[in-house]
């Protein structure tokens, strides 16, 4: 796995396919890979905790 | 009795509506948008010499500070000839809330030697708190001008809270758009961590890889993450 890493610093994609096996063809999918929209949402309303009675 | 629900709305308050989360999920729909326009072509290769950051978030003394060293070596290897240049990054002593300050090399390095010299000189006897969004900020820095080819962190554990991590996704997306690959590189099986870069992976494209015994200095425990799918949840 190490030496993909080190074949794409060196010569990047390219470089990472020359290589080849199975960690470059991994690699290869996270290259493709379009980062994802986040799809949840974080509750942003916060409860006021000095309500009086 | 007072049944109210207060959003609150102090200065403070009207601040956070622009907070990492906000600013991250606008950075994606952009970019989503730029996709489903053809604005987002193809990376193009960084022209010149390659340059790297090369980060390590381990205790000094540890195997994973070996490997990395071993690492650094290899990547000088495979790059004879191309003009490899690194910087090398880790964590110093705490600042005022107890959190280990992210340190980088002033100079670009451009030999094995002088990198594994550079490396026994610092130290990172962490046992608090790291984040791994100090790291790639300070990417995002070296980034201007001209683009990095990879960052490349190596790390046991890392503390972002939930704004931190967005905070670390946005600048991870930054490289990004410029062409930068950013590896994520777990030592041990803390599943909290794994969770945290497993996520900026999902938002940002950067790789993943963990390893599994921490203690083991076979190559065979290194593996990359299958690409996260669509629906895993943040934290």
């Amino acid at each position: 796995m190490l030496e993909v890493v080190s074949a794409y610093a060196a010569g990047g994609e390219q470089a990472v396919k020359t290589t080849g096996g199975q960690a470059a063809t991994l690699l290869l999918q996270y290259l493709k890979q379009e980062p994802m929209p986040i799809i949840e949402e974080r509750a942003r309303v916060q409860v006021n905790s000095d309500i009086k009675e | 009795m007072s049944r109210d629900v207060t959003k609150l709305t102090t200065p403070k308050q009207a601040s956070d509506a622009k907070d990492a989360a906000s600013r991250l999920k606008s950075d994606l729909m952009q970019d989503a948008l730029g996709r489903m326009f053809g604005e987002d072509g193809e990376k193009q290769a960084v022209p010149g010499n390659p340059r790297v950051i090369f980060a390590l978030a381990n205790h000094a003394y540890s195997g994973g500070w070996d490997r990395a060293k071993v690492l650094q070596r290899e990547m000088f290897q495979a790059a004879a000839g191309s003009g490899l240049a690194m910087k090398f990054a880790f964590y110093g002593p705490d600042d005022a809330v107890g959190v280990r300050r992210c340190r980088i090399t002033t100079r670009w390095i451009t030999d094995a030697e002088d990198m594994a010299g550079v490396m026994d000189r610092a130290e990172c006897n962490f046992g608090c708190y790291i984040n791994i969004r100090d790291v790639l900020a300070q990417a995002v820095k070296e980034n201007e001008g001209r683009p990095l080819r990879a960052v490349i962190i190596v790390g046991d554990a890392f503390h972002d809270d939930p704004d931190g991590l967005d905070e670390a996704a946005i600048c991870a997306n930054q490289l990004r758009r410029a062409g930068t690959q950013v590896f994520l590189i777990q030592l041990g099986d803390d599943p909290h961590t794994a969770r945290k870069l497993q996520y900026l992976a999902r938002v940002s494209g950067a790789a993943v890889s963990i390893r599994g015994h921490s203690n083991s200095n076979s190559r065979r425990c290194w593996k990359w993450c299958p690409p996260m799918p669509p629906a895993a949840s943040r934290l």
